[in-house]
């Protein structure tokens, strides 16, 4: 129940309203508190300069996943991030996810294990931070995964991905989260 | 620096209470604005470090926030226990419900967080202002703790606020230790200014008090050759410098006062000395001219002569009386004339001056009339002579300004007491029907040598000294003197003097001095007496010749002091007539060894004779043992006198008068 508190409390504060007490389904409440991670995550990581330089360009979500992508959308209506509007791309295209700067791949992801494998495989060099809740992802290359642990979700981190793609991680997620390595290497 | 009443304090005191005031003052003033301003700062430190604190847990904790770690949160918000003066923290989400909290397990927080805890009861949060303005510090001593807000902020977006507790007691333990420490020093300041400025003050203060003590040292014992040593170079080195000067001044101006003082009394004696020879120079040939006339007048004359011989006796008498005044004068300038108090009897003295004046009121004319009350005194104690002299002085003035009508001399008295003996005011007044006087001419009248009109002395004659020696001697008996006249209507003199009343039972004794008036004539023979006449004057050894033929006495003339001596070796004398000054040997001299060769028991009567009418001569005369005097120039009757009382005192003691 606690997680469920915290999860709700944490979208309310996103979202500004005052609906506290209005329990939902648990994977509903999960969803939330997942979309608010990765919301979160634009904060504390850092891209590297060329993939940021010009101004004005939106920051992009793409999530394979259409429940957080439409709680994802309400969150980040409105917002900027150093002044870029916030972008939410659902079920982009495979084509155009080199612009995107945060890709989520949820557990009902459109795209089959082997395509995503690919997508991942493709992108390992590019700065874009791949976040997911399927077990496993980091040893598939991804950099962050959302566990449940005692009750919460919790973030761990590829830290041999981020740095392959030149992402910096805040110290302060850093703290909170778990680390792990994918043992391929920190460097690209 | 009125306000202190300095004033009244020595100067040395004066010195020690500025130098401590100014010490103080400027030390106060000092401490209090370095206290304040380091006070200030710590309080400026400790708010901006616990600003700095917060706002550092503020941003630690933004992802432990963002992703819901509590755990983390309270990790990171504990950290503040490591700043001993944090009392709490709480980190909030926006809504406000608590996400993590702190709270110090120090035992000297404990009372404080009870206000905190308290204080969140009834308080919205955060109740403290985003930013954190800073207090000034008297706003933090007042207030229970120091509350810190921040809101916890990612990116621009606000996820929660974190909330600090400060303690203030580090700071109110600062402001005390401050100000007791700005407290010591200023004690310690105060002690060493108060030292410093005590030992310091002599140096001001002790060349004012050496110059004081100098000064009054001087003023005390009027030693005008002292000098102050000056041993500074300032301003008190100035000033000593200028009373030494000021003493050089009063010491050249003491001399050239004590010479001018000098030069002043030896022109005075000068002066005494040469009224004393010119008196004698004249009264010598007056005596001869006097006597002559007086025995012309014993010859068988003529009428026409005798009225040329009354006139001579009246010029003379005149001359003789200006020369007196000039003496008069000039004894009561020189303060030399005395009055003498002895018994008279006011009655006579009135018909003294009478008698006097008859001659001449018969002469002009003149009605002289004389009022004298009934109860007068037999007997006062006063200065007959004197009182005769200032009455003749009036009634003189009188009759001369008076051309027809009356004089009237009158004689009032009241009765006072003086002290515990009876007493007489006696006022005399004398009226003239003359010319009067102008009432702008009144006040001077009796200011010397000042007369109604000049033209008046050149119809009247006179010195001009006779009011103002009768206003002198008036003075001197501690008496009134006073006119009133109207120009044409006469004039009125007056005087009062108040005498002691004697009692009239030894009335008898009083001898009212014949005035001169010719020879009494039923007196005791002087016949055969052998009388030696010392004189250098050979008119005056002729007149006094005459004088004693006159007397039926035998004369034999010398003509100094050693012919005196051999004469008395050679013969025996009844009385010798000494004149005072004399050639090779004066009357003095002679006199002291006449004296001194007597026998026991063996005294001759010696009368002095001197044209000086000075007091002192006589009494010189009577200090070197002479018997009376004579004042030239000398009446018949004045001579004959001398000689009754000295050659035949018996013969007189059954003569006396008793009036």
């Amino acid at each position: 129940m606690r997680s469920l508190a915290a999860g709700l409390w944490l979208l309310l504060a996103l979202s500004a309203s005052p609906q506290a007490g209005d329990a939902g389904p648990t994977a509903f409440a999960e969803t939330e508190v997942k979309a608010a991670f990765v919301y979160n995550f634009a904060h504390f990581v850092r891209w590297p300069e060329g993939n940021m330089a010009r101004s004005g360009e939106p920051f992009r979500y793409c999530i394979f996943d259409d429940t957080l992508a439409a709680l994802l959308a309400k969150a980040v209506a409105g917002e900027t991030l150093d002044g870029r509007p916030l972008v939410v791309l659902r079920q982009p295209e495979l084509r155009n996810l080199q612009e995107c700067h945060l890709i989520y791949f949820g557990e009902q992801s459109v795209l089959g294990p082997m395509l995503q494998a690919d997508v991942l495989r493709r992108l390992a060099s590019s700065a874009i931070l791949t976040v997911s809740d399927q077990p496993g992802f980091a040893a598939r290359g991804g950099m962050i995964t959302l566990v449940r642990k005692r009750g919460r979700i919790h973030p761990v981190i590829n830290t041999d991905a981020t740095e392959r793609a030149e992402l910096r991680i805040s110290a302060k997620l850093l703290n909170l989260a778990t680390l792990t390595r994918d043992g391929k290497g920190g460097a690209p | 620096m009125k306000f202190l009443h300095l004033g009244k304090y020595p100067i040395k005191h004066q010195v020690v209470l500025i130098a401590l005031i100014t010490t103080t003052l400027g030390l106060v003033v000092a401490l209090m604005l370095l206290v304040y301003s380091e006070l200030q700062t710590a309080a400026r430190v400790m708010q901006d470090n616990a600003n700095v604190l917060t706002r550092l847990v503020g941003v630690n904790s933004t992802a432990a926030v963002s992703f819901q770690d509590p755990e983390a949160a309270q990790e990171i918000i504990n950290a503040l226990g490591s700043a001993p003066d944090v009392i709490a923290a709480t980190l909030r989400s926006p809504s406000g419900s608590i996400f993590a909290e702190y709270h110090s397990a120090h035992p000297a927080h404990a009372e404080v967080l009870a206000i905190v805890e308290g204080h969140h009861d009834d308080a919205d949060h955060p109740d403290a202002p985003f930013g954190s303005p800073r207090h000034p510090i008297g706003l933090l001593l007042g207030a229970p703790f120091l509350e810190i807000a921040n809101p916890v902020l990612v990116g621009d977006r606000q996820v929660g606020t974190i909330e600090a507790y400060f303690d203030l007691t580090p700071l109110r333990n600062l402001v005390h230790k401050r100000i007791l420490t700005a407290s010591a020093v200023l004690l310690a300041a105060s002690l060493l200014a108060w030292l410093l400025a005590s030992r310091l003050q002599r140096l001001i203060a002790s060349p004012i008090e050496n110059l004081a003590q100098q000064m009054q040292r001087v003023s005390e014992t009027r030693d005008y050759a002292l000098r102050v040593s000056p041993d500074s170079r300032n301003e008190i080195g100035t000033l000593m410098d200028g009373f030494n000067t000021m003493l050089d001044q009063i010491e050249a101006r003491d001399a050239q006062l004590r010479i001018a003082k000098e030069a002043a009394e030896q022109a005075n004696q000068a002066k005494s000395l040469f009224l004393a020879t010119m008196s004698h120079e004249i009264r010598t040939p007056m005596n001869g001219i006097i006597g002559m006339a007086e025995l012309l007048a014993y010859t068988r004359l003529n009428t026409e002569q005798s009225r040329f011989v009354g006139h001579i006796r009246t010029s003379a008498d005149s001359l003789l009386r200006v020369i007196n005044d000039i003496l008069d004068f000039s004894k009561l300038e020189a303060g030399r004339m005395t009055i003498e108090a002895r018994p008279c009897d006011p009655r006579a003295i009135i018909e003294d001056i009478t008698g006097f004046f008859l001659h001449q009121t018969i002469e002009k004319k003149l009605n002289l009339r004389c009022d004298i009350a009934p109860d007068l005194p037999a007997r006062i104690e006063a200065d007959p002579d004197r009182l005769r002299q200032i009455l003749i002085n009036l009634v003189g003035n009188a009759i001369k300004f008076t051309v027809q009508g009356e004089v009237h001399l009158k004689l009032e008295h009241q009765t006072e007491v003086l002290g515990e003996r009876l007493a007489a005011r006696l006022h005399f007044s004398v009226r003239d029907s003359g010319i009067g006087i102008e009432p702008a001419v009144l006040p001077q009248l009796f200011t010397p040598f000042t007369q109604a009109d000049n033209s008046h002395a050149r119809r009247y004659g006179g010195t001009g000294l006779g009011l103002a020696i009768s206003h002198e001697l008036v003075q001197l008996m501690g008496g009134k003197i006073g006119a009133e006249s109207q120009p044409g209507k006469g004039s009125t003199f007056w005087f009062s003097v108040v005498v002691p009343i004697l009692a009239a039972e030894s009335a008898a004794l009083a001898q009212p001095e014949p005035v001169a008036a010719g020879v009494v004539p039923d007196k005791p023979s002087l016949a055969g007496l052998n009388v030696l006449v010392a004189e250098d004057n050979a008119i005056n050894q002729l007149l006094a010749t005459m004088q004693l033929e006159e007397l039926q006495c035998m004369a034999t003339t010398v003509d100094n002091g050693r012919e005196v001596l051999e004469q008395l070796a050679r013969e025996r004398f009844d009385v010798i007539l000494m004149d005072c000054q004399m050639p090779l040997m004066d009357g003095y001299e002679t006199t002291r060894r006449i004296r001194a060769s007597e026998a026991e028991g063996e005294r001759i009567p010696i009368i002095a004779v001197t044209a000086n009418a000075m007091e002192d001569e006589r009494e010189a005369a009577l200090a070197c043992g002479m018997d009376d005097f004579l004042t030239k120039p000398y009446s018949h009757a004045a001579l004959q006198n001398a000689l009754l009382r000295l050659a035949r005192p018996g013969a007189l003691a059954g003569q006396v008068h008793c009036d």
